[in-house]
């Protein structure tokens, strides 16, 4: 799979948000992780949050999964590299109850093992929603709840293996499709 | 299969023990209904003895029929050994038990005590009932329910017992704290999160977010079927009303005393007393038991041994009588005519004439004469006001000369139409009268006559109104100069020199201008000056009337002054023997007196002195022994001394 580079204005919108406004009167920042992606084969999911009203906060998530599990049948892989810019409507209060999000994301992706030992790997680019709950644990700690799903623009090619294969198919399209289930933490700050 | 056999077994029992005590209640009930099972009153007294002889069954028969060989039916009986030797047949006769329905009752201080009891037999008790008796006071003409007794049978108040722990579980459960309904742990971490961010929230939104409203919709679900719950859990609730007595039932007959303190009344004679109960079971009514027969508590009173007798007062009556009135009548300034356009003239002068007609029309007195006095202020020179007083004077006598004239012709000619309409419709009935019919109280229209007197400058009521006018500056000035034994006229001209001259002239000499009217009057047909009569003495009557109507704090109020046995009676009514001792030692001896006495002494634990009026009671009066027995008082002394007997 071709390494691709994070956009350069990603980079510069994490530092705007995670730079000197960190600790900006008022201002309240969330880092959290996706505990339930671990079991998607070891997926690490991590977002940053940055409140900009009562009702309104700006988040920055990325999945990265560079693991491929070797298996007597087929090697088990959902490699992938995405990123997605949320916003979210917070009724009550930010980082507080429920909310309800949309986002943009953009995914790179290689995957395989689950039916068969093709793999897939394509690109996928679009529009989701989602909707949760965060459980305030205490001053800092969420307990967070959600989920998702999104539609968009995809691209693949579909290999014979992972390893060299040969290309039985390359396709591109519209998809819908849940995205993400999501029980994890939020240090809030 | 063994486990099954043991099973079925033990369902079987437990079935057939439940069916007989069904059973069993339902015969009971059947007996209560029947009648064979009845509660009933009597008096509180102390328990009887019978003598009976417990070595003999007395159930054993006396008398046994048995047939003989030849199918003949022989008696046979217990026989005993007479004097002569002779055996004769006897029967024991079961004791029959007299229970009395009826007691005297003293009433002291205004309240009676009744006491009863209530017999309960066994065979009415029932674990699974609850009896409540409620006794019934009739009383002249109302009824008084009185609380309650209650007889509850264990498994009743098991069921109540249980069903109250119910719902006291239900409303443990409902939470009333509301601290409760919400989530605290969040709000305490929603403000430590948020401390410097609140400035935008009020803290009513921060707790209306995060309450539980699935708990709190709950909770509200809970308190609005509170009663719908009651009703569910408790089926037997408690009574909700006060109560004298909740006993448990027995197996045995119960006797349950009774006592109520009844407030008497106004010739308050007797009480009756009955009773009526029902039986409950689970909630609901069985059984409700018929009245039972009265008992009956006849009531004395001390206030019934009062000495009828009557008091008069005398009282003189005069032939003559003087009556006064003051009217404000105005004149124009030299002026001697009457305007009833002036100030408050009309009115005064209707007021005249109408007291005028009023003693004109009086049954009891008829007007000899009216004495006009009119008087003046002292502004102006003597000599005018004089002859300006008399003027005036003349032309009110004119005034009211006329008044009466024109009243007594008007009462003449409604004579004259009342007799002329009579003999109309006498005629044209046909029907000749005996005599003509005349309107009452104006069969003699009175003549008198009218006396002119003036008071041309009226210092004397100068002095008086200036001696009580507080806002005169000069007081002692001018009742010095009003003191002064000078003419009229000087002391007018000294007094207009001083400064309080513009009050005297605007306030104190309008109040001087006045006209008195004394209407002296005589009693119509007396001859005499006075006249010496003897009239009954109310107070005393009232005094009476009080004691028969119970009201003995007014009644010793009233009859205090007189110092006799009536007033002995009041103060024993209420207790202050001393002073009924004091007033009855002054009294002549007589049988009520001596009986009183004794009653005070007894009270007053003089026990010999109480015999010894006791005793000479009954020497002048016999019939009072019948009285002793209705003061416990007395009757006790007569208990103890034997004195019925004697």
């Amino acid at each position: 799979m071709k390494r691709k580079r994070i956009p350069t204005w990603i980079l510069l919108l994490a530092f705007w948000m995670t730079g000197p406004q960190i600790h900006a009167e008022g201002r309240m920042f969330s880092a959290g992780i996706n505990l339930l992606s671990l079991l998607d084969l070891g997926t690490f999911e991590a977002d940053l949050g940055m409140g900009l009203s009562r009702h309104t906060s700006v988040h920055v998530k990325g999945i990265y999964n560079p693991f491929i599990w070797k298996n007597t049948g087929n090697d088990l892989r959902h490699k992938q590299l995405t990123w997605s810019l949320q916003g979210r409507y917070w009724p009550w209060y930010q980082f507080a109850g429920w909310y309800v999000g949309g986002k943009v994301q953009h995914s790179l992706y290689n995957r395989s093992g689950w039916k068969n030992p093709q793999v897939q790997e394509g690109r996928a680019f679009g529009l989701g929603a989602e909707i949760g709950y965060n459980w305030m644990l205490n001053k800092h700690l969420n307990l967070e709840f959600a989920a998702g799903c999104w539609g968009g623009y995809d691209r693949h090619h579909t290999y014979a293996t992972g390893c060299c294969g040969r290309l039985i198919e390359q396709d591109k399209g519209l998809f819908f499709q849940p995205d993400r289930f999501i029980i994890g933490l939020q240090y809030i700050f | 299969m063994k486990y099954s056999t043991i099973t079925s077994f033990r369902c079987s029992v437990f079935l057939f023990l439940w069916l007989a005590s069904s059973c069993a209640t339902q015969r009971k009930l059947e007996l209560v209904r029947q009648g064979s099972a009845d509660a009933h009153l009597s008096l509180l007294q102390e328990e009887r003895t019978l003598a009976f002889n417990h070595t003999e069954d007395p159930k054993a028969q006396d008398t046994i029929r048995v047939k003989d060989l030849s199918g003949k039916e022989v008696f046979l009986m217990r026989a005993v050994q007479d004097e002569d030797g002779e055996m004769i047949a006897s029967e024991v006769l079961e004791p029959a038990v007299i229970t009395a329905t009826f007691r005297n009752v003293a009433e002291r201080l205004g309240v009676v005590d009744l006491q009863f009891c209530i017999h309960v037999p066994a065979s009415l008790q029932d674990p699974s009932w609850q009896i409540r008796f409620y006794p019934k006071l009739c009383v002249q003409n109302d009824t008084l329910i009185l609380d309650p007794v209650l007889v509850t049978g264990s498994d009743y108040r098991q069921r109540q017992l249980r069903g109250y722990e119910a719902y006291e579980e239900f409303l443990r459960s409902i939470i009333t704290d509301s601290s409760q309904l919400r989530y605290q742990a969040l709000i305490a971490h929603f403000l430590d999160r948020n401390e410097n961010n609140l400035q935008d929230l009020r803290w009513e939104e921060i707790l209306r977010y995060y309450e539980r409203r699935g708990l709190i919709f709950y909770n509200n679900l809970k308190i609005q079927n509170l009663d719908n719950y009651f009703q569910y859990k408790v089926k037997a609730p408690y009574l909700n009303c006060p109560i004298y007595l909740d006993t448990p039932a027995t197996d045995s007959t119960t006797t349950h005393a009774y006592q109520y303190t009844l407030r008497t009344r106004p010739r308050l004679r007797k009480a009756d007393l009955y009773l009526t109960g029902e039986i409950w079971k689970d909630g609901s009514l069985l059984y409700a038991m018929p009245q039972s027969d009265p008992l009956t508590f006849y009531i004395s009173s001390l206030a019934t041994l009062q000495e009828d007798r009557t008091r008069y007062v005398q009282r003189i009556v005069e032939r003559k009588a003087l009556t006064k009135t003051i009217a404000y009548i105005d004149f124009a300034q030299g002026s001697a005519r009457i305007d009833t356009c002036l100030h408050e003239n009309a009115s005064e002068l209707a007021r005249i004439e109408n007291n005028i007609v009023e003693l004109l029309s009086n049954k009891t007195f008829l007007i000899d004469s009216l004495v006009i006095t009119s008087t003046c202020s002292p502004e102006g020179r003597y000599s005018l006001n004089q002859r300006l007083a008399h003027e005036r004077g003349k032309s009110l006598q004119h005034h009211f000369q006329q008044f009466v004239n024109d009243q007594m012709a008007k009462w003449e000619e409604e004579q004259k139409q009342t007799l002329c309409l009579d003999w109309t419709v006498n005629d044209s009935l046909q029907t000749p009268t005996a005599s003509p019919i005349l309107p009452p109280a104006r069969d003699s229209l009175p003549a008198f006559s009218f006396i002119n007197h003036t008071i041309p400058e009226d210092w004397d009521r100068l002095k008086v109104l200036v001696q009580h006018d507080s806002l005169l500056q000069q007081r002692e000035e001018l009742l010095q100069i009003i003191n002064a034994p000078l003419a009229p006229d000087l002391k007018e001209n000294q007094l207009r020199r001083q400064q309080d001259f513009g009050r005297l002239y605007r306030v104190l000499f309008p109040l001087m201008r006045t006209v008195r009217f004394d209407f002296h009057l005589h009693r119509r047909g007396m001859v005499k000056d006075t006249l010496h009569t003897t009239e009954i003495d109310t107070l005393y009557e009232a005094g009476k009337a009080a004691l028969l109507e119970r009201d003995f704090e007014k009644a010793l109020t009233l009859l205090r002054p007189y110092q006799d046995l009536n007033t002995a009676v009041a103060c024993l009514c209420l207790d202050y023997n001393h002073t009924a001792k004091s007033i009855l030692q002054t009294l002549r001896p007589s049988g009520k007196r001596d009986y009183l006495l004794a009653l005070t002494h007894a009270r007053l634990n003089e026990r010999q002195e109480a015999l010894q009026h006791l005793v000479h009671c009954f020497e002048m009066d016999p019939s009072l022994k019948f009285r002793g027995n209705l003061d416990p008082e007395i009757s006790q002394l007569m208990q103890a001394f034997n004195l019925n007997e004697q």
